[in-house]
């Protein structure tokens, strides 16, 4: 087996879509995994480095609740991708976008925490956070951040073989429907976490 | 054969993060045995007759209605609600209940004015007798205090319990203070000094029995009243035997339970353990949820071990001159350094709060050994006028007295500012002075 590059998979073009041919989904879930992980290290690490937090309790979150973030991630917008791609013709499996999204994910997560640790690193030195600071400590990332989503973007649209525009339609309806379930699901614990399952609430649910 | 294996791996993740959500959701550790033991012995039950405490409670009960009778039920209703799961619907009714009995017209602040009370008693007696007619009710019912036996709070209530409306309550003494006053100005002292030393005595009990910071501090703040009145009272002309012996009587040294904190921190720590344990019944939603952020007994430990290693009980019983050199030496990082530990993950909400609520009692210790302070201003004052000691012998005086009535803190003798006519020390907190007019 070809051995990959992180450099590699951030940056070539067609990587990210030969590596998620060449290995087998249980990888693809791993990789999930290790996304989650990396992208719970980006707030805890700062926590244990600013002593809210200590390194035992980050460690554990990172390992407990990393890979379950990965999973929740992964599973809801590969499904969300592979129903608005069935809808617009798309031919890719929904595996295909899973593999897609695991290997995209994981430069993604890495571009967030060494954003987050340089500006941990900065805060540590005592470096004032100006804006032409600020905009410095980010380009790696931003760069990092900006091929995998190219990459991305550019697999999903070659996998489900749609033309430029379809594919900026189907990319962009995937966000926005992940960005709504997002809210709608976060709105939902808030109004249980606000009224509980009380008289409160129910009455806003429909009666029978 | 990889798809079988990818639904297996998709199920055992499922489960696995079920099992921990469920598991983290049911566990909570067991109490700390010592902290059990500390909380093990029985204090009085509140609702019971003699208990001044309720009638405190009730003390603004509408019209007519007896402060006994309106504060049991006040506290009965607080149980119910809370056992019902409906505080926030109880604090909402209490909001919106303007029946309640309300004190009528403004109290003078006296602070700064020379003769205190005394003077303006005999200046403004219209504005004296108005205010004694307009609260008529409030401050026979203030009167009516002195009646009951015993007082109880209710400490393991938790800090949701009603609270009293103290500010009635401390306004009604003083317009009975301002009456007493003007009743000394009109001629014979003894009757009226004898009435404040019997206001005082009760407000003596109120501290020792006091199991909380709030009555503790009003009871502080309601005894300088009746310091200042006797010392006004007692600098403001030659007393005879009888009243000096009054006077004396209302200003003698504090016993260690009246003015020492030890035993009302005890019941402050005591009334968060049992807010901790009732959290959950308050909280919403009850159930799940709650049971996931929130655990009593984690919760509890923290707070115990942190009681512990503050070790507050001991500082509460220091000499005023101990605390002083405590608190500096705490005001260089006494904080304990708390940072989100493991119990985290299965108490967030505890933990969060854990790290949040960091109590300081050092500035309401502070506040008894302020109060030490101005009993020994007053009877300085009363002392000076009894010996007749004149302003060029005055620091002499006090260097003279600064073993019994120096400042609490340094062990100095008070200072002396000849063009205020007055005499000070610092209080605790370094930022204010506590001062008396001669």
């Amino acid at each position: 087996m070809k051995r990959t590059s992180l450099v590699h998979l951030a940056f070539g073009l067609r990587s990210v879509d030969e590596i998620a041919w060449a290995r087998t989904g249980i990888a693809a879930v791993i990789v999930n995994a290790v996304s989650g992980m990396v992208l719970v290290a980006a707030p805890v690490t700062p926590m244990s480095l600013e002593s809210i937090a200590t390194p035992a309790l980050g460690a554990l979150l990172i390992i407990l609740f990393g890979p379950l973030i990965g999973f929740f991630c992964s599973s809801i917008y590969a499904r969300l991708e592979w129903f608005v791609g069935t809808r617009l013709g798309g031919k890719a499996s929904l595996d295909d976008l899973y593999g897609i999204f695991a290997w995209s994910f994981l430069p993604l997560s890495v571009a967030l925490l060494l954003c987050t640790l340089l500006f941990s690193f900065l805060d540590a030195l005592k470096v004032p956070l100006e804006t032409v600071t600020m905009i410095a400590a980010s380009i790696p990332s931003l760069v990092i951040g900006y091929c995998s989503l190219r990459n991305y973007c550019s697999n999903v649209i070659a996998v489900q073989q749609y033309t430029r525009l379809r594919g900026a339609v189907s990319l962009v309806l995937t966000f926005a429907l992940f960005l709504m379930v997002i809210m709608v699901a976060g709105g939902f614990l808030l109004l249980i976490l606000r009224y509980g399952m009380s008289e409160n609430l129910k009455a806003l649910l429909p009666r029978p | 054969m990889s798809v079988t294996l990818m639904r297996w791996t998709k199920a055992a993740v499922i489960c696995f993060y079920l099992l921990l959500i469920v598991g983290l959701a049911l566990y909570d550790e067991k109490l700390s045995p010592q902290l059990v033991r500390d909380m093990a012995q029985p204090l009085p039950e509140v609702i019971e007759p003699g208990n001044g405490w309720i009638a405190f409670l009730g003390f603004d009960a509408p019209p007519g209605v007896s402060p006994y009778v309106h504060g049991e039920a006040e506290m009965r209703k607080y149980r119910d609600a809370r056992l019902a799961g409906k505080l926030s619907e109880l604090s909402r009714a209490a909001d919106a209940d303007k029946s309640g009995l309300h004190f009528k017209g403004k109290v003078p602040t006296f602070y700064g004015m020379k003769g205190g009370m005394a003077a303006f008693a005999a200046a403004h007696p219209d504005e004296v007798a108005a205010l004694g007619r307009d609260n008529e009710e409030l401050l026979r019912r203030y009167e009516g205090l002195r009646t009951y036996p015993r007082y109880s709070e209710p400490v393991d209530d938790g800090f949701l319990a009603p609270i009293p409306g103290y500010a009635p309550i401390k306004k009604s003494c003083q317009v009975k203070l301002l009456q007493l006053a003007g009743k000394a100005g009109q001629g014979v002292l003894s009757g009226p000094l004898e009435r404040v030393r019997e206001d005082a005595e009760f407000w003596r009990s109120i501290a020792r029995s006091s199991n909380t910071l709030i009555s503790r501090m009003v009871a502080f703040a309601i005894l300088k009243l009746h310091f200042r009145v006797a010392a006004d009272l007692g600098g403001s002309r030659q007393l005879n035997g009888k009243e000096l012996a009054i006077v004396e009587e209302i200003l003698r040294p504090f016993d260690r339970s009246e003015i020492g904190l030890a035993g009302t921190l005890r019941g402050e720590f005591r009334c968060l353990q049992q807010s901790l344990r009732l959290l959950p019944l308050e909280a919403k939603p009850r159930g799940f949820v709650t049971t996931l952020l929130y655990k009593p007994n984690a919760t509890r430990n923290r707070h115990y071990d942190d009681w512990q290693a503050l070790d507050y009980i001991r500082i509460a019983e220091m000499t005023p001159q101990q605390f002083a050199l405590e608190w500096k030496k705490a005001q260089v990082g006494r904080q304990l350094a708390r940072r989100l530990g493991i119990p985290f993950l299965y108490n967030p909400a505890g933990e969060i709060m854990w790290v949040r609520d960091q109590i300081d009692y050092f500035p309401y210790i502070a506040v008894g050994h302020d109060l030490e302070g101005f009993r020994r201003l007053a009877r300085l004052k009363v002392l000076a006028r009894a010996e007749n000691i004149s302003v060029d012998g005055m620091q002499q005086f006090l260097d003279s007295h600064k073993t019994e009535l120096g400042n609490p803190y340094s062990g100095g003798a008070m200072t002396w500012n000849p063009e205020k006519s007055s005499i000070s020390f610092p209080a605790g907190d370094g930022q204010y002075t506590m001062e008396i007019l001669l």
